[in-house]
C-alpha cells in the first residue's frame, strides 16, 4: 500500500466516523418530534367544570396544573375498546416509570347513568391504583365532552344491555397549563403514547 | 409435479388440522379461547377466539357461558374516532375453509351481567352455537391484555 493510499484511506474513515456521528447524535437534537396523534393547538384551557371523582371528592380539571393530564372518555359498561385503552395506558406509565408520577390518568363517564363514583372507582383500581374515573350530571359531562371535541350518545341496545353508549374513543393529552395538545387514535400503542406522553413530561 | 407436491402438503395439514380438530367430525376449530381480566365493578366481560371454518360456510349465532346473566356476539366498529358497539344478531361468519376472528378492537362475545370477577388464569368454559356444526365448549382462559 502506497503512503498516498494509506492518507486517503485514513481521510475517508474520519469522514465515515465523524457523518456517523452527526446522524446519529447532532442531528436528531434538530429535527421536531414526530407525534403519534394529531397535535392540537387549543387555545381553550381545561374547564372549572366539577366532576365527581373518588371518595366523594370534587374534581376539576383545573386543579392539574403541573402535572400532564391523559383524558379518555369512557364507561365500564363497555367490554371490549374501553379496557383495551386502560390497559395500554397502564403499560405506558410502567413505561415511564418514575416519570409517570407526573401524569393523571382520568376517565370522564360517557355512562353517568350507570357509573356512580363508586363503581367508577374500583374499576379503575383494576387497571391502575393511580387512575381516577370522574362522573357528574348529564350537564357537566356535556360541557366537558364539547372543550374537548368529544361525541357520545346512548343507543338503544337490547332487552339484556339496555343501551350502549357510542363514544369518542381517542386518548387526548393535555398539558401541564391545561391545554389539550395531542390526541392519540384507539389503535396507537402503548410504546407511542409512552414516547409522547415523554415529551410532554420533559 | 410440484403442484402435486403442494397438494399432498394442504393434504397433510387438513388432516392434522382435523386430528387436531377438538369437535371431531364437524371440522370447526376454536383457537385460543380466552376472556379479559374484568373486576366485579365491571358489569360486563368479553371473550375472543379464531373460529377456523369447516368445508361448509357456516355462522356462529349464539354463546352461552353460566357466569354471564346474558351473552350477546357483538362487533366493535370504529367510524371517525367514534366506537360503536353493534350487536351481530344474525351471527358472525365462519366461511368455509376460512375463519371467524373475534378479537380486541373487533367481533367479540360480550357476557353481560357477569356474576364473578374474572381473574387471571381463571378458566371459564363458553359454549358456542353454530348454524349447522354441532355445539361445542370451549374453555376460555382468562388474561390480562
Amino acid at each position: 500500500m502506497t503512503r498516498t493510499l494509506k492518507i486517503v484511506l485514513g481521510a475517508l474513515a474520519g469522514v465515515v466516523v465523524i457523518g456517523a456521528v452527526a446522524y446519529f447524535f447532532v442531528l436528531p437534537q434538530f429535527v421536531p418530534y414526530v407525534f403519534h396523534g394529531q397535535t392540537i393547538q387549543s387555545n381553550q384551557a381545561a374547564p372549572s367544570v366539577e366532576l365527581d371523582g373518588p371518595n366523594g371528592s370534587t374534581v376539576r380539571l383545573t386543579d392539574y396544573e403541573g402535572q400532564v393530564v391523559v383524558l379518555y372518555f369512557g364507561y365500564t359498561f363497555c367490554p371490549d375498546v374501553c379496557p383495551i385503552t386502560l390497559s395500554k395506558l397502564d403499560r405506558a406509565m410502567d413505561i415511564l416509570g418514575d416519570k409517570a408520577e407526573d401524569v393523571q390518568v382520568i376517565m370522564v363517564s360517557v355512562d353517568p347513568l350507570r357509573d356512580t363514583p363508586e363503581v367508577l372507582e374500583q374499576y379503575m383500581a383494576h387497571f391502575n391504583p393511580d387512575f381516577i374515573g370522574v362522573t357528574g350530571d348529564a350537564d357537566a359531562v356535556d360541557r366537558i365532552a364539547t372543550v374537548y371535541g368529544v361525541y357520545y350518545e346512548a343507543a338503544e341496545g337490547s332487552e339484556a344491555t339496555g343501551y350502549l353508549v357510542n363514544h369518542t374513543a381517542t386518548v387526548m393529552i393535555v398539558d401541564k397549563d391545561g391545554y389539550l395538545k395531542l390526541v392519540l387514535p384507539f389503535e396507537g400503542t402503548a410504546e407511542e403514547m409512552a414516547a409522547d406522553l415523554g415529551y410532554f413530561l420533559r | 409435479m410440484k403442484r402435486h407436491a403442494l397438494f399432498a402438503v394442504v393434504l397433510a395439514l387438513s388432516l392434522l388440522a382435523g386430528a387436531c380438530s377438538s369437535s371431531g367430525s364437524d371440522g370447526i376449530v376454536v383457537d385460543d379461547p380466552w376472556g379479559r381480566a374484568s373486576p366485579m365493578a365491571a358489569n360486563n366481560g368479553v371473550f375472543y377466539m379464531t373460529i377456523e371454518g369447516s368445508n361448509v360456510d357456516d355462522r356462529l349465532v349464539a354463546a352461552y357461558a353460566s357466569v354471564c346473566g346474558a351473552t350477546e356476539l357483538h362487533q366493535t366498529i370504529m367510524t371517525d374516532g367514534v366506537m360503536r358497539m353493534q350487536h351481530a344478531e344474525t351471527g358472525i361468519e365462519i366461511p368455509a375453509g376460512g375463519e371467524a376472528v373475534l378479537a380486541p378492537g373487533g367481533y367479540h362475545v360480550m357476557c353481560i351481567n357477569k356474576d364473578v370477577e374474572f381473574k387471571t388464569g381463571d378458566i371459564i368454559p363458553v359454549t358456542l352455537t353454530f348454524e349447522k356444526a354441532e355445539m361445542q365448549t370451549v374453555d376460555a382462559e382468562i388474561r390480562e391484555g
